[in-house]
């Protein structure tokens, strides 16, 4: 080897690569003399904090926070979107399920923001690696950990603006909330394939090794870090729990919702205003129809549905944004109803809503659900009659569904068989 | 013989492989592509060009403003601090800024509707600053007990 002019450095396309060369640590070898200052530079960071113990720890939390995410969000999309597909349809018992795997679903997203926060301050230094990427599977690998950044701060800020109804982009925030969960899960594996050898190994050993240099005095240590980032996890849990936990909801100070405020004492999602229905809803020639594959398709005023058998039960209604609350719902039976109309036993049914706007004016009930003994229009809560935000003169109630499926101001019944 | 163990290296950076990366490489790889093709495959709802630029500027505030600020706040609180307290209250100040960030949308209410006061019913900048009180005179507490503690001890 003949070493190059010393006073012109060598471009990098001086020298081709050798045969066989990995053209990326080719890039590198000639990128490594040209260090820039700053943040690149070598000892920029401390390392005492920006530590891979810590990091594999906070990425181990992350990990647990984010197949909770995907698996209940899962759940979710599946109970607005079935599959029809058997043993993976939604139950209808218990009536609380959707609430509990919603509310886990946005507790685990809210405590993943420190979680992220803290892990990301941890491996900041990474950022300034020079030169960027020692061969093809190192740069593969550092492409695939900024997609992962950039996704797992998307999911969550996306997420938390949702709980509040804030929505500051164009998109259609279901719809890209649940693809951008996939994305994030494949780079998340991907991630965990490439710390597997790194995390195992240090995840065994101690936060503090007999014979390293202890801590000095007046800094925090690694194990201060983790307190604080725990800390920090039960600092957001505990001020927005109260949202989907009832027993929490008067620490609920940062939650934009509790589970006791609103009209009769129970949260509302979509208005009657918000839903352009303040006159159809109060409208005296209100009728219900059941018509579709029924013998006898009829239309019933509010008094023929308060003349029928009344039915009472106690259901939670839960919201795709995570609060859930308890309320004692009476009304008619949709199995009476199909029973009087003449309905097949498999027959399936369409609630449809006067509502003229909006994507959930409908929604379908199953032969299981749309026969269960819990499925009703309800035309009380709590011993009054729906207030016009709960969907006077009637709603859907169902056990275990997202309230968005909960139809309010229901005009149809629609049978199919 | 080995003498004192040597501390590890602090970020290693290590270069992937052995079989778990390749293998999770594969099934990852395919579980974004799969992600990937949903989004553009619905692409009316999910409007790439629009979500682009949602994405790519999550990174960049991470990274280019919130990472640099609190480096420059540590450096900061890092010299302003008496040391005995230090440690106590850097973490407690931490825990403050991560509630803080989080309380971003709710702060912004951006939801709120007039005939809906079941959304976003608190005050919440009042609110935060109590917790954020809160946080902060636990966070003194257990800090100068600690110092207690440790000057009883010496």
């Amino acid at each position: 080897m003949t070493d190059p002019d010393p006073e012109r450095p060598p471009r990098p396309s001086a020298r081709p690569p050798r045969r066989g060369e990995d053209p990326v640590a080719f890039v590198a070898r000639r990128l490594e003399a040209h260090r820039p200052p700053g943040p690149f530079a070598e000892g920029a960071f401390s390392t005492r904090l920006h530590d891979d113990r810590v990091a594999a720890r906070l990425g181990l939390a992350l990990a647990v926070t984010f197949f909770t995410c995907f698996g209940t969000g899962l759940v979710s999309h599946f109970a607005q979107h079935p599959l029809h597909i058997g043993f993976l349809s939604t139950p209808a018992s218990p009536g609380w399920l959707y609430g509990v795997t919603q509310g886990v679903h946005v507790i685990a997203g809210i405590a993943s923001i420190p979680l992220l926060l803290f892990k990301l301050w941890t491996v900041y230094p990474l950022l300034f690696t020079w030169p960027p990427a020692r061969d093809t599977v190192h740069a593969t690998e550092r492409l695939f950990v900024g997609a992962l950044v950039a996704l797992s701060v998307f999911q969550l800020f996306s997420g938390l603006a949702n709980t509040t109804r804030w929505y500051p982009w164009q998109f259609n925030f279901t719809v890209t909330h649940f693809w951008s969960a996939w994305m994030l899960i494949g780079v998340l594996v991907i991630h965990i394939g490439a710390k597997w050898h790194t995390s195992r190994r240090v995840l065994r050993t101690p936060l503090q090794i007999a014979g390293e240099p202890a801590t000095p005095p007046g800094h925090l240590s690694r194990r201060g870090l983790l307190w604080a980032a725990g800390a920090a996890v039960g600092a957001v849990t505990l001020t927005t729990a109260g949202q989907s936990f009832g027993p929490l909801k008067d620490l609920a100070a940062l939650a934009p919702r509790v589970p006791d405020v609103g009209p009769q004492g129970i949260p509302v999602n979509r208005t009657a205003g918000g839903a352009g229905v303040l006159d159809t809803a109060r409208d005296p020639g209100w009728r219900l129809s059941i018509e579709g594959d029924v013998p006898t398709p009829m239309s019933l005023t509010l008094a023929d549905l308060r003349a029928m058998p009344q039915h009472e039960a106690d259901l939670r209604i839960t919201c795709v944004e995570g609060w859930s609350a308890d309320a004692r719902w009476t009304g008619v039976r949709i199995n009476d109803l199909l029973e009087r109309a003449g309905a097949s036993q498999g027959a399936e049914v369409v609630v449809k809503s006067m509502q003229t706007k909006g994507s959930y004016r409908t929604s379908e009930l199953n032969t299981i659900v749309a026969r269960h003994e819990h499925t009703m229009l309800a035309l009380d809560i709590n011993g009054e009659p729906l207030h016009l935000d709960h969907g006077f003169p009637c709603r859907l109630i169902a056990p275990n569904r997202p309230g968005v499926m909960q139809t309010k101001w229901v005009t149809t019944l629609e049978v199919r068989t | 013989m080995s003498t004192l163990p040597e501390a590890p290296p602090a970020l290693e950076d290590e270069t992937p492989h052995g079989a778990s990366w390749w293998l999770l490489l594969l099934a990852g790889g395919a579980i974004f592509a799969f992600g990937l093709y949903g989004l553009l495959h619905n692409s009316t709802q999910t409007r790439p060009g629009d979500w682009i630029k949602w994405v790519g500027g999550s990174v960049i505030v991470h990274d280019a403003l919130l990472g640099p600020v609190v480096l420059v706040a540590g450096f900061l609180l890092a010299r302003l601090l008496p040391p005995a307290i230090r440690p106590g209250i850097q973490a407690t100040l931490a825990v403050c800024g991560v509630v803080a960030i989080m309380s971003v949308p709710v702060l912004k209410h951006a939801g709120r509707r007039p005939d809906n006061p079941s959304l976003l019913p608190h005050d919440y900048a009042a609110n935060l600053l109590i917790v954020l009180a809160v946080i902060l005179v636990g966070g003194i507490a257990l800090t100068l007990a600690r110092t207690a503690r440790d000057r009883a001890a010496s």
